[in-house]
């Protein structure tokens, strides 16, 4: 009994943290899962898979009801981080669980290192609907104003997802932490538009190598569960937090956790 | 008379509407299954976790072999059921460009759709 609440606690606590910093729950969960209950790394990642399929499937609803999510931009994408994942979830099966450990730690200190730059850089200037491909429009929330705007460096960003789907295949996370930045930094994209997208494409490309780490045993009924539904009930607590705190100070916090976890992680299999 | 919805209105209703019933549905089931788990008696429980996705699958085709508790059955009936929302909104978003004419983003879609498939089927074989 223990354990279950533990396992629903953790994922509740994992899911807000990750909601709060627009990371998603897997950058957390895994560590926590390993960590805390000496999980095999292959059942942690196939854990967090389903976790995110859940997170972004939730939040996709809402934000595809509220128009900011670009659905021929995510579609484009998607055939890219489809097939990184494909490969990611195959080649992650042939690495030992230490392996993968290891690649998971250096993946934390990447986060961290990006969680930082991202916090200092100043916002891009965001293209006029005029110039770029696929125009699209949203009403932002905050302000009532209607955002227009274009689509610029397709073909990179492309690049850039397969990249991501390839990580999130292998390392069980969202990949929206590289996404998103390719989004509004090279494409041009506004910041609630690239958030929406991704989220939106995170689902398809953890539902991408979930089924083959399902394939491999890995997924463990009664962890993955209580995992999914606390970090789906996390993540909403998250949405609300993110309203009411200083995103900078909680962005520095949470970066130097995942610095100690992505030690930790590294010296465990060492 | 009423007007009916624009390509794009439809697109979100359907989207939305899947990917909300997907996770309420998914996460029933998995509630179900967890309760059932909670009722059952824990040495039951414990080995039938341990029971992965082939060996379910097989209990289930094979009538003499020794039967997954109700509660595994659950929980594993509601992980499929969320991972495959995705691939089926992936099918919604297709047949919505479709009815929009849109070749090009229906093609797209298909794409995306069949990589999904053809992997769900390598995996499950």
């Amino acid at each position: 009994m223990i354990t279950y609440l533990g396992l629903l606690a953790g994922g509740m606590i994992t899911g807000a943290i990750g909601s709060l910093l627009g990371l998603g729950g897997g950058v957390f969960l895994i560590p926590f899962l390993v960590l805390a209950f000496d999980l095999p790394m292959h059942q942690a990642v196939a854990t967090s898979l389903v976790a995110v399929i859940a997170t972004s499937s939730a939040g996709a609803a809402v934000n595809v009801e509220r128009r900011t999510v670009h659905i021929r931009l995510g579609i484009l994408l998607e055939t890219m981080t489809v097939l990184g994942a494909i490969f990611g979830g195959l080649s992650a099966n042939l690495l030992s669980g230490a392996a993968l450990t290891r690649v998971f730690s250096a993946l934390l200190l990447v986060v961290a290192v990006l969680m930082i730059w991202r916090s200092r850089m100043p916002p891009p200037a965001e293209s006029p609907a005029g110039s770029g491909i696929l125009p699209s429009s949203f009403v932002d929330g905050s302000t009532g104003s209607t955002v227009s705007y274009a689509v610029h460096r397709v073909p990179l960003t492309m690049l850039i997802s397969l990249a991501a789907g390839n990580i999130s295949g292998l390392l069980g996370v969202g990949g929206g932490v590289f996404k998103v930045p390719a989004m509004h930094i090279l494409s041009r994209v506004p910041m609630k538009a690239a958030s929406a997208t991704s989220n939106f494409m995170i689902g398809v490309t953890a539902a991408a190598s979930a089924f083959i780490y399902l394939s491999y045993g890995h997924v463990n009924p009664g962890v993955t569960a209580l995992s999914a539904l606390g970090v789906l009930t996390g993540s909403f607590a998250g949405t609300w937090l993110a309203q009411r705190l200083h995103a900078r100070v909680i962005t520095w916090i949470f970066a130097l956790i995942l610095l100690a976890v992505s030690v930790q992680l590294f010296l465990r299999q060492s | 008379m009423t007007d009916l919805p624009s390509a794009e209105e439809q697109q979100v209703q359907w989207v939305g509407g899947l990917l909300r019933t997907g996770v309420v549905l998914s996460a029933a089931v998995m509630v179900a299954g967890i309760v059932a788990l909670l009722a059952g008696s824990t040495g039951a429980m414990d080995e039938g976790l341990r029971r992965t996705a082939a060996q379910l699958l097989n209990d289930l085709l094979d009538p003499a072999s020794e039967q997954t508790p109700l509660a595994v059955l659950l929980l594993y009936a509601g992980l499929v059921l969320l991972m495959l929302t995705p691939v089926l909104r992936v099918l919604t978003v297709a047949v919505t460009f479709a009815l929009e004419k849109d070749r090009r983003f229906a093609f797209l879609s298909l794409v995306v759709l069949i990589m999904l498939i053809a992997e769900i089927v390598f995996a499950l074989s």
